[in-house]
């Protein structure tokens, strides 16, 4: 990619449901000359030449070690493994025979739906310890226990905001490929 | 029952490719290239997909690992369809021949009607 070596970090709030998105970002980034090194929240780019590059993201936890496999898929297949943040998995490629990463509908939603999964233990989680009454007579513990619910309670908002997010974006997957395998049909007879 | 064929069917386009190209013993990537040469180039099979399906079906018992791997790199390991893989990969194609049958018996039928 000849990396003049310099380097660019950009905050960057990361939606799952609209990861779609980070990816036309990641690949607007690669055409001005900046490649993805590291991601997460801190996005770090190097500088190179300005190229045309897919990039995908892919969602599945576990630890990297028992992912040799699937690593070493992506890589026979033409995919660079560039970074992995948080059981999100990112590669992409400038060979234009590579084929997609996801390329039936099931499988994409799979992706989808181990997400939600996470999302809704986080959630039940969050939900039983914001149940919880702390019983407590002491004033300083009890204004700490407040804000404490006043957090807890963001985070539960903000995890049922994202369960919804991921679970509409299912759906509109779901109709997609009902309306694929129409088109398809009609195709062939 | 967990080893009723049956129980598994019907299976996804994808899927029963995979299952059919596992005949005879595979890693991953000779996979994507016998289910592209199954299908004329057709059906192009994504390594997310495959992984996928490939965790899914070692889950099943449909397929194993053979415990080979190609002798460059033991990353690559080798999979294989179990007995009950190969029964389901013959009853989906049942399934789905007596299907065609009955699709076309009853469209032949419907036009004389007419």
């Amino acid at each position: 990619m000849n990396q003049s070596g310099k380097t660019r970090s950009v905050f960057r709030f990361f939606f799952a449901w609209q990861d779609d998105q980070e990816e036309k970002w990641l690949e607007k980034m690669a055409r001005q000359g900046w490649h993805l090194v590291r991601g997460g929240i801190v996005f770090r780019f190097v500088e190179g030449k300005p190229g045309e590059f897919r990039y995908r993201l892919d969602y599945r936890p576990g630890s990297n070690r028992s992912l040799e496999e699937y690593f070493t898929l992506f890589a026979d297949s033409g995919w660079e493994h560039v970074c992995s943040f948080g059981g999100w998995h990112c590669f992409r490629t400038g060979d234009a025979s590579a084929p997609e990463v996801f390329t039936d509908v099931d499988s994409k939603v799979e992706k989808y739906r181990r997400l939600l999964m996470l999302l809704l233990v986080f959630l039940m989680a969050s939900l039983v310890i914001l149940s919880r009454s702390p019983r407590s007579s002491s004033s300083v513990l009890y204004e700490f226990y407040a804000w404490a619910k006043v957090v807890q309670s963001c985070v539960v908002v903000l995890l049922g905001y994202a369960a919804v997010r991921v679970y509409l974006h299912i759906r509109r997957l779901r109709r997609k490929a009902a309306e694929l395998t129409r088109r398809s049909v009609e195709g062939k007879c | 029952m967990k080893h009723d064929p049956m129980s598994f069917l019907p299976l996804t386009e994808a899927t029963f490719l995979i299952l059919a190209s596992l005949a005879s013993p595979k890693h991953g990537y000779a996979i994507m290239q016998e289910v592209s040469a199954l299908s004329g180039g057709a059906q192009k099979l994504g390594p997310g997909t495959l992984y996928g399906a490939l965790t899914k079906l070692l889950d099943q018992e449909l397929i194993r690992r053979t415990g080979e791997s190609s002798g460059e790199d033991e990353r690559r390991k080798h999979y294989v369809l179990t007995a009950l893989g190969r029964r389901v990969v013959e009853c989906e194609c049942a399934r789905m021949q007596s299907l065609s049958e009955l699709g076309r018996k009853a469209l032949a039928a419907k036009g004389e009607a007419q």
